[in-house]
């Protein structure tokens, strides 16, 4: 059975229904509509996002669906990413925001994980005028807030 | 590159945080005010408040402005300081201490706490009656943390103001108290398990170890009260007691062997509180000889039976008498087939021939006799055996552990949800645990009672008492085989610090029982056997073949017999549903070695999958995703192959830890084989991950 998705730029795209079902957002839109055969609009999502989020769930498609597990630790790992799935995430960094954002949207769990661990390995290790370049974020303290920023938090630095 | 036209929502910048440490986060604060705002939440929300870091009085400045972010706290105290227990007034109750006009503490409210401190220390009052806690004299403040989890490591010093902060966390899901043996502890403190199950309503995990004096309960929940007690099962899935006791959440319990040695008939009553328990975890540091005098495994273990039917998991390490099953004291009068036993002075060999050669049989036979009656017994289930853990999925023993073998057999041949088993074995441990027996139960004279001392005389007659006493035997080589044998419901077993030798694996061993004990329905000797099938020797097999997913092993042979490699492969072959294999490491003799994987001592078993003529078809080859410690004893110039045919043969292999051997090279200790590492086979063959241990 196949469901046609369609980008907010009008783009159609025809996937397996099981592929579509690892998005819990539009397997629960398809149960709620049943058997009908309209296309299912998705309005926050670009042709150009949506293709490769289709590409991770097609290669995904026979993994276990993970179940919500409650976990105390509160540290998680970023180390442990698939190598298909690192090689899916070298992107430039806006696509790896916006596929964020997809994922998050679409409520497809295995693969914000992924994106977010991909972003933490980014974030590692950077200053933060580095971490502002590599996702071209502004700089909005003023020299003030910064210092009192520092003082405030002195411990947490790392000497 | 253009600005993003959407900064990425709070929400998922929290997600990212979760993947970052200390340092990371502080950097972060750095970035931007959107980012600011969350990294502080996730840096302030899990603080570790250590008395010995540099850092601490920086963090403890920081952390009373941002008490509201606090959600779990660990505080490691070398000892509980006066000032150090008074910013944790502030931090975690809001409980500012009265200040003078220069803003200085009160320095009366100081020494009121200092001259408390030093009555308990020299012991002018006894911490352990009373848990008393210092009221408070101001009312708690509106910034108070929502605090989840908190957890304590020191000493017990000071324990009224420790009491004082802890029993106001009433928000906690999660406590951990470990009382450490250092600086001024006392090891008086008295835990009130009472007063913890009251204070904390919405507790979930509780672990409390270390050096304290004794679990304390104050005798609310009496034997009597709880006597009529039928337990129910409410909608929402917690269990319910009517007659009034009202169940606590708890899932999780953490606990020294000082618990089990609770005195007194009400001693594990307070156990009726915790019908939602499903994991115990036991520490114990005990001595053998302490174990065995103090530790109470039936009471202990009928008390769970009765208070506790969720339980599910049990992990114990160290000296603990703590018992899976209940065997019943035989009585007396019923003890005849046990009797019987006793050899003639003069028996008859199998010919008829009357003996005038035999001995007269020694001790140890009689042993072994009744050791083969008491498995025939526990596999048969005859004899009354009933679980004290029905609903046991998981056990785990650590270091110096006390399970015995008649729990273990049981285990294997009761209906069992048992799906995960962990043991470390350390079979030459001496423990005078296996000296105990049930003083509480009927039928036991007490003039026979033997000192543990007297483990080493071995009379008939004791051995018979023994026997019909139930005492426990430690855990010997057959009885993890008949246990693998006959456990069908396992998943994953792991068998640590211990290499099965061949001989343990096969059938027509020596101490070999044959009746009714395998799936083969033959009950003839040993040879016959073996003329059925041409080649000997065969390994019996195991009843978890079917469900076993994860196995960590360990295997002794010769390098000399490469058909017992190879039979070993074929058996490991049978499991249809292996992802994990773990090899122990190897013992370190030349003539005596682990596993071999090699073509030419059998590895491809692990295709076939059985029996030689069977169709096979994959074995636990096809289903393997990782492997660990694999033996590398093989010739060098082999190993680059052995990789690349395990990545042929094993299609889901993702992980493959090889086992090194370190050789000394020019006087220095090198480890020269890893280059095989770099062959371009290697390299790009199928398995992601290819690494020497």
């Amino acid at each position: 059975m196949t469901v046609i998705l369609v980008s907010s730029d009008n783009q159609d795209f025809k996937v397996d229904k099981e592929v579509a079902e690892r998005s819990i957002l539009i397997k629960n839109m398809l149960e709620d509509v049943g058997e009908s055969d309209s296309p299912i609009p998705l309005p926050n999502v670009t042709a150009a996002v949506l293709t490769k989020v289709i590409e991770y769930c097609e290669h995904h498609r026979n993994d276990p669906v993970q179940v919500p597990e409650e976990t105390d630790d509160p540290r998680k790992r970023s180390n442990d990413i698939e190598e298909w799935d690192m090689k899916f995430m070298q992107v430039d960094q806006e696509m790896l925001f916006e596929i964020i954002l997809a994922a998050n949207y679409l409520d497809i769990k295995p693969l914000l994980d992924v994106g977010c661990k991909t972003v933490a390995n980014i974030i590692k290790g950077k200053t933060p005028e580095e971490i502002r370049k590599a996702f071209n974020i502004v700089n909005d303290f003023t020299p003030e807030e910064e210092a009192q920023i520092k003082k405030e938090n002195e411990w947490a630095e790392d000497r | 590159m253009s600005a993003l036209r959407q900064p990425l929502p709070a929400e998922i910048l929290a997600l990212i945080f979760h993947y970052l440490e200390q340092e990371d986060l502080y950097e972060c604060l750095l970035v931007s005010h959107l980012w600011h705002t969350e990294a502080e939440i996730r840096l302030y929300s899990d603080v570790t408040l250590d008395a010995l870091q540099e850092n601490s009085t920086l963090l403890v400045q920081a952390v009373k402005n941002r008490k509201h972010l606090l959600r779990r706290v660990e505080w490691r105290a070398f000892d509980v300081g006066v000032i150090l227990a008074l910013d944790l007034m502030d931090i975690l109750l809001d409980h500012r201490p009265p200040a003078d006009d220069n803003g200085d503490i009160n320095t009366d409210y100081l020494f009121s706490f200092i001259k408390q401190e030093q009555e308990d220390y020299y012991g002018t009052t006894t911490p352990a009656a009373t848990t008393t806690t210092t009221a408070l004299s101001h009312p708690l403040g509106p910034n108070r943390p929502a605090l989840t989890h908190f957890s304590y490591s020191g000493s017990d010093a000071s324990w009224r103001l420790f009491d004082s902060i802890l029993y106001e966390l009433t928000t906690l899901v999660s406590l951990d108290l470990d009382f450490a043996r250092e600086g001024w502890a006392t090891e008086a403190y008295t835990i009130d398990m009472d007063k913890i199950l009251d204070s904390f309503p919405h507790l979930r995990n509780l672990s409390i170890v270390g050096w304290m004096h004794k679990y304390g309960s104050t005798q609310t929940t009496r034997l009597e009260d709880v006597s009529h007690l039928s337990l129910q099962t409410s909608d929402n899935g917690t269990t319910n007691g009517s007659g009034g006791i009202r169940q606590h959440r708890l899932e999780s319990f953490t606990f020294t062997s000082l618990l089990m040695w609770r005195e007194g008939s009400d001693a594990f009553t307070f156990f009726s509180r915790l019908a939602n328990l499903r994991e115990i975890v036991i520490r114990s540091r005990a001595s053998s000889i302490e174990a065995a005098r103090r530790s109470r495994p039936w009471t202990f273990g009928r008390a769970l039976k009765r208070f506790c039917p969720k339980l599910e998991s049990i992990d114990s390490s160290g000296q603990v008498a703590l018992w899976l099953f209940d065997l019943p004291i035989l009585p007396s009068d019923k003890i005849s087939h046990i009797t019987a036993l006793i050899p003639d002075p003069s028996p008859k060999d199998m010919s008829g021939v009357s003996a005038r050669q035999v001995q007269p049989a020694t001790k140890t036979d009689l042993a072994t006799r009744l050791r083969d009656q008491e498995w025939e017994e526990l596999l048969e289930g005859k004899g009354g055996v009933e679980p004290f853990f029905p609903q046991l999925k998981t056990l785990i023993l650590g270091w110096d552990h006390t399970l015995s073998a008649q729990d273990l057999i049981s285990l294997g041949a009761q209906p069992q949800f048992l799906t995960h088993l962990e043991i470390n074995y350390q079979p030459g441990n001496p423990s005078y645990v296996w000296g105990m027996h049930d003083r509480d139960a009927a039928d036991v004279d007490e003039d026979v009672m033997f000192k543990p001392f007297n483990l080493f005389m071995e009379s008939e007659d004791k051995l018979i008492e023994d026997r019909r006493l139930r005492k426990r035997r430690k855990i010997e080589d057959q009885d993890v085989m008949l246990f693998l044998q006959h456990c069908s419901s396992l998943r994953h077993f792991a068998l640590t610090k211990y290499n099965i030798p061949f001989k343990n694996l096969v059938q027509g061993n020596d101490n070999d029982n044959n009746t009714g004990t395998t799936k083969k329905t033959t009950a003839v000797g040993a040879e016959e056997e073996e003329e059925e099938k041409e080649e000997g020797p065969s390994i019996r097999r195991w009843a978890c073949e079917d469900t076993l997913e994860t196995l960590h092993i360990g295997f002794e042979f010769s390098i000399n017999e490469p058909e017992q490699h190879r039979l070993v492969w074929n058996h490991l072959g049978r499991f249809k549903k292996l992802t994990c294999l773990t090899f122990a490491r190897a013992p370190l003799h030349w003539d005596r070695l682990a596993l071999i994987p090699s073509v030419s001592y059998g590895v491809e078993g692990l295709l076939n999958g059985g029996r030689r003529g069977e169709g096979g078809g994959g074995g636990s080859a096809r289903t393997l995703q990782e492997i660990r410690h694999l033996p590398t004893w093989w010739k060098v110039e082999d190993r680059g192959a052995m990789v690349e045919w395990f990545a042929r043969a094993c299609p889901r292999l993702m992980v493959l830890g090889l086992e090194h051997k370190r050789e000394y090279v020019d006087g220095m200790k090198r480890n020269p084989y890893t280059t095989f590492l770099e062959e371009e086979g290697v390299k790009q063959c199928s398995i992601l991950d290819v690494f020497i241990e």
